[in-house]
C-alpha cells in the first residue's frame, strides 16, 4: 500500500510538469481527468444547490397553496346578498370585488418576484376550482382571475423562446378560460412546435367552443396523426355540432387537414355529411383521400352512397378498392354483391380477405355466396373463404 | 529482437493512450447529449395525454409478435401480460418456434386454443407453419398462436410478420414483460412523424423486481451481484448510448426484446435474416442502408421510457454465452454491411455509428486485452514506468466509474425507477466496483466471441430461464 501510494503521489506530482514525448499523452489525459473531475464536482454541487432551491420553493408553494385554497373556498362560499343578486351584473361584480380587497392590497405590497410567485399559486388554485366547480361559481372565479391580473403572466409567457414555456402558458390560458388570450392562442396555432400548437387548439376549444374549429382547421398547415388522435377525442364531444366546420375544411389546401376531417365525419356518424362526401369523391381526389371518403360513406350507412362505393370497388387503385369493399360490407345490403364476388375471385390476398368479410355482411345472400366460394377452383379463394366462414362461426360461438 | 518487441509494445501503449482519450471524449459527448435529449423528452411527456391514444380511432393498431422457444415456464405469464396492455386496437401473435418443451401444450391448455384454417401466405421465406391456433375464450379474441418448425428467432419473427394484420409490428421476446403503457409510449413517434420507420424502447432487468400476474409491481435489485452489474450496463447502453444516436439518424440497433417497425418497411428490406445471431442489429443496419441507398427520408428513434422488463442471466456461464453471442452478432452485422463503414454516402451512420461500433464496441476488448498484455511484457523486461502505469490505471478506473455513475445519475434525474435510496447507493457503488473483475470478464467473453466467430461457431447459446420472481 505504501509503495502504491508513494508511486501514485510521485506520478501525480511529477507528471503534469514532465514534457517528454513519452509522457505527453498521459499528461493530457491527466489534465483531462482533473478538468473532468472539476466539471463533475461543479455540476454535482449545482445539481444539489438547484435541488435545495426547488425543495424550498416547493414548500413555500405548498404553504401558499393551502392559504389561497382556503381563502378562495371561503369567498366562493359566501352567498351574494339578495339585493345584489337580483340587480345587474355590475352589482354582483362590486360584491366580488369587495371580497378580494384584502388579498389585492396584500400582494401589491410584495416585491415583484414574490408577487409573481403568489399570482402563480393563485392561478393554480383557481384552475383547480374551475375544473371542479360549475354554474354561478364559475362567474365568480372568472371575475377573480381578471380582477387579480393573473392572466398577464401566461399571456407574456406565450412569447417565450422556450417551447415548453409557451405550451404551459397555452394550456393554462385554456384552463383559465381566458377570453383575453384568444389572439395569442390563435397565433400559436402556427407555432413551430407541435405541442404548443396542440395546447393552443385545446385551449381555444375550451374558451370559444366548437366554433374555434373553423380557425383551427383553417390555420393548421398540417394535422399530424398524433394531433389527430388527441384532437379527435375533444371534437367528438361536440358530435354533430362539429360537422359544419369539418365539411368546410374539405376544401382546405392541406391534405392532412382534409383527411382528418373526412375520417372524423365518419366517427361522428351524422348523415348530413353524405352529399358533401359524395361530391368530394366525384371530384377525383388523391387516392388516400378518396379511399378515406369512401370508408366514411360506408360508416355513415346511407344508401345514397351505393353508386359511389360500387364505382370505387372497380377503381384501379388497390387501396381505394380495399376501403370500398370494407364500406360496402358496412352498408350491409346485397346491392353490389356481384362486384364483391368478382374481387373475391380476381383480387390479391388482402382484397380477397376483405371481400370475404364484406360478403359475410351482405345479408343471407352474401353468406350463401361465401359458402359457394368454398368450392371455388382457385385454391387461395377457397382457403380465404374457409378462413372467413370459420372465423364467423367461431365468433358466433364466442358470442 | 527483444528490443523491437519492446519498441512495439511502447508504441502500442502510446496508441492505447490516444485511443483511450478518444473513447472518453466520445463517452462524454454521449452523456452530455443524452442528458439534453432526455430532458426534452421528459418535457414533452408532461404534455402527452395517453388516455386519448387509448380512446381515439386515429391510433394506429399494432401486431405484437413474440417468438417462443422452450419458454414453457414463463410463456403463459408473459402472454397474459401482453394481452392486458393499455392500448387501443392490437393483436398478439405468439410464434412457437418448434419448442422441445411444453410451450405449445401449456398455451393450448391455458388459453383453450383451437387449430384453425387461417390462410398463411409466406411472403417472407421461413420454415413451414404446422398450425395456427385461436382461443375459444372471448377475452383472448386478439390472441393467435402460430406453431412452426424450428428455424431460430429471426425465422419465427418472419412467420409472425407474414401473419400480422396491422401496419405496425412490435417484436418482443416472449420471456419479457412490457409495462402497461409501453406500447402507447413507443407508438407516439409513429403518430408524430410519418417518416419514422422503427422505434426501440428501453430494456430493464427484472431480477429482484416483484412480478405479480405478469406485471412488475415493485422495482428492486437482485441479491446476486451479476444482474446488478448488468443493470448498470443496460442504463449506460440505453440512456447514454442509444439516446445519443437519436440526434444522428437514429441508433444502429433496436433491441430484439422490444422494437416496433412499420410492416411495409420490414417487407421492403426482406425481413429478418436467419443466418446471423445478431438479427436485431442486422435488420436495423439494413434499414439504414436501404433507406439511404434509395435516398428516402426516414427516422429510427429510441424512446427511453417505454419499459420492457427482461430476466437477465444470473450465472457466469449463461452470461458468458450471451455476451459471446452479442459480440458475434455485432461482428457479423459490421461484416455484412462493411460497405457502410467510413462511407459518407451513408451519412451519420456511415461515418459515426458504424465506426463507433467497430472501433469501440467491437475492437475495444481487443485493444484492452492487448493493453494488459503490453503492461505484463514491459514489466517482465523491466521497462515499465510504474508511475505512469499506476496513474494510467487510476485514470482509466476513474473514467470507467464516471460513465457508469453518469448513467445512473441520468436515470435518477429522469425516470427514478429505483425508489429505495439503498438501491441507488448500491448502483452507484457497483458502478465503480464493476471495473475490478467484472469488466475484465466481459472483455474475455467478447474476445472468445471473436474466436468463435472465426472458427465458425454459429450457436445461439441457450438461456436458462427461472421464471419471473423466482
Amino acid at each position: 500500500m505504501k509503495f502504491f501510494l508513494s508511486h501514485l503521489s510521485a506520478s501525480i506530482l511529477t507528471l503534469p510538469f514532465s514534457f517528454s514525448p513519452q509522457h505527453f499523452g498521459l499528461t493530457i489525459i491527466f489534465l483531462f481527468a482533473v478538468a473532468a473531475t472539476l466539471f463533475v464536482v461543479t455540476m454535482s454541487l449545482l445539481l444539489v444547490f438547484r435541488k435545495g432551491r426547488e425543495v424550498r420553493e416547493k414548500k413555500v408553494r405548498e404553504s401558499l397553496s393551502k392559504h389561497y385554497s382556503s381563502f378562495f373556498a371561503n369567498i366562493l362560499m359566501q352567498d351574494i346578498p339578495p339585493q345584489a343578486a337580483a340587480r345587474s351584473a355590475g352589482e354582483r361584480f362590486r360584491f366580488y370585488k369587495s371580497s378580494l380587497r384584502t388579498v389585492k392590497k396584500g400582494i401589491e405590497r410584495l416585491p415583484k418576484r414574490t408577487r409573481l410567485l403568489h399570482k402563480s399559486v393563485m392561478r393554480s388554485v383557481l384552475i383547480d376550482y374551475l375544473k371542479d366547480l360549475k354554474g354561478e361559481t364559475t362567474e365568480k372565479i372568472l371575475y377573480y382571475i381578471y380582477s387579480l391580473d393573473i392572466l398577464d403572466e401566461p399571456i407574456f409567457m406565450m412569447d417565450s423562446r422556450r417551447w415548453w414555456i409557451r405550451a404551459t402558458a397555452a394550456k393554462e390560458l385554456g384552463l383559465l378560460q381566458a377570453k383575453r388570450a384568444i389572439v395569442p392562442l390563435t397565433a400559436a396555432l402556427e407555432d413551430s412546435h407541435p405541442d404548443v400548437q396542440f395546447q393552443a387548439m385545446q385551449s381555444l376549444l375550451m374558451i370559444v367552443g366548437v366554433s374555434a374549429l373553423r380557425n383551427i382547421l383553417r390555420l393548421s398547415k398540417s394535422v399530424s396523426q398524433g394531433t389527430a388522435v388527441a384532437l379527435s377525442v375533444i371534437i367528438l364531444e361536440y358530435r354533430e355540432e362539429a360537422v359544419p366546420y369539418l365539411l368546410e375544411s374539405l376544401t382546405s389546401s392541406s391534405p392532412s387537414v382534409v383527411l382528418f376531417s373526412i375520417a372524423l365525419l365518419g366517427q361522428i356518424g351524422f348523415v348530413s355529411a353524405v352529399e358533401s362526401l359524395i361530391q368530394f369523391c366525384l371530384s377525383d381526389p388523391e387516392p388516400i383521400l378518396y379511399g378515406t371518403a369512401v370508408e366514411t360513406l360506408g360508416r355513415l350507412g346511407d344508401e345514397r352512397a351505393y353508386p359511389v362505393v360500387i364505382a370505387a370497388i372497380q377503381h384501379s387503385h388497390t387501396s381505394i378498392r380495399l376501403k370500398a369493399l370494407e364500406a360496402l360490407g358496412r352498408l350491409g345490403e346485397k346491392k353490389g354483391m356481384d362486384v364483391v364476388i368478382e374481387r373475391m375471385r380476381k383480387g390479391d390476398i388482402a382484397e380477397k380477405r376483405i371481400a370475404a368479410h364484406a360478403l359475410s355482411h351482405l345479408s343471407y345472400d352474401g353468406m350463401n355466396a361465401l359458402y359457394e366460394l368454398l368450392n371455388s377452383p382457385d385454391t387461395v379463394t377457397r382457403m380465404i373463404a374457409l378462413e372467413v366462414t370459420e372465423e364467423i362461426e367461431r365468433g358466433r360461438g364466442l358470442s | 529482437m527483444i528490443e523491437i518487441l519492446i519498441i512495439f509494445f511502447k508504441a502500442y501503449l502510446i496508441f492505447v493512450i490516444i485511443y483511450f482519450a478518444g473513447v472518453n471524449i466520445v463517452y462524454s459527448l454521449f452523456l452530455g447529449v443524452s442528458y439534453k435529449e432526455i430532458l426534452n423528452h421528459m418535457r414533452r411527456n408532461t404534455f402527452a395525454d395517453d388516455r386519448k391514444f387509448v380512446q381515439s380511432e386515429f391510433t394506429y393498431p399494432v401486431s405484437m409478435i413474440a417468438p417462443a422457444f422452450n419458454e414453457g415456464k414463463t410463456v403463459v405469464e408473459s402472454v397474459k401480460s401482453l394481452l392486458k396492455l393499455n392500448f387501443g386496437k392490437y393483436e398478439v401473435l405468439v410464434v412457437n418456434d418448434g419448442s422441445k418443451d411444453e410451450t405449445l401444450e401449456t398455451m393450448v391448455h391455458e388459453f383453450e386454443l383451437l387449430k384453425t384454417n387461417q390462410f398463411y401466405d409466406p411472403v417472407l421465406p421461413a420454415q413451414p407453419v404446422r398450425g395456427i391456433y385461436k382461443s375459444r375464450k372471448p377475452e383472448y379474441r386478439n390472441l393467435t398462436i402460430i406453431d412452426k418448425e424450428n428455424g431460430g428467432k429471426a425465422d419465427a419473427l418472419n412467420v409472425g410478420i407474414n401473419c400480422a394484420k396491422y401496419d405496425h409490428i412490435c417484436c418482443i421476446d416472449a420471456d419479457s414483460i412490457l409495462e402497461d403503457d409501453a406500447l402507447l409510449k413507443s407508438m407516439r413517434p409513429f403518430h408524430e412523424d410519418k417518416t419514422v420507420v422503427a422505434v426501440g424502447g428501453i430494456i430493464r432487468i427484472a431480477n429482484g423486481c416483484k412480478v405479480v400476474n405478469g406485471r412488475v409491481v415493485s422495482v428492486g435489485l437482485s441479491h446476486n451481484l451479476l444482474p446488478i452489474f448488468q443493470v448498470i450496463e443496460y442504463l449506460r447502453a440505453f440512456l447514454s448510448g442509444r439516446m445519443f444516436w437519436n440526434v444522428f439518424q437514429g441508433p444502429l440497433i433496436i433491441s430484439g426484446a422490444f422494437g416496433i417497425f412499420k410492416k411495409s418497411i420490414i417487407m421492403e428490406v426482406g425481413g429478418y435474416r436467419s443466418d446471423t445471431v445478431g438479427e436485431d442489429m442486422e435488420l436495423v443496419a439494413r434499414i439504414h442502408r436501404i433507406m439511404m441507398e434509395k435516398k428516402r427520408s426516414y427516422k429510427i428513434i429510441f424512446v427511453p421510457d417505454p419499459v420492457c422488463w427482461t430476466e437477465a442471466p444470473d450465472s457466469l456461464s449463461v452470461l458468458s454465452r450471451q455476451r459471446n453471442r452479442w459480440h458475434r452478432g455485432l461482428l457479423d452485422t459490421l461484416f455484412i454491411h462493411k460497405k457502410m463503414l467510413f462511407n459518407a454516402n451513408y451519412g451519420a451512420v456511415g461515418i459515426g455509428a458504424m465506426p463507433y461500433f467497430l472501433l469501440v464496441e467491437l475492437l475495444g476488448p481487443v485493444f484492452e486485452a492487448m493493453g494488459y498484455l503490453s503492461l505484463m511484457v514491459m514489466y517482465c523486461f523491466g521497462v515499465l514506468n510504474s508511475n505512469i502505469a499506476i496513474l494510467f490505471f487510476i485514470v482509466s478506473l476513474f473514467y470507467g466509474a464516471l460513465f457508469s455513475v453518469g448513467a445512473v445519475i441520468l436515470e435518477e434525474i429522469s425516470f427514478q425507477r429505483y425508489p429505495k435510496p439503498s438501491d441507488l447507493a448500491l448502483l452507484l457503488s457497483l458502478g465503480i466496483i464493476e471495473n475490478f473483475g467484472y469488466r475484465q470478464l466481459t472483455v474475455m467473453w467478447r474476445l472468445k466471441g471473436f474466436f468463435d466467430y472465426f472458427t465458425g461457431n454459429k450457436n445461439w447459446g441457450s438461456m436458462q430461464r427461472k421464471g419471473f420472481g423466482k
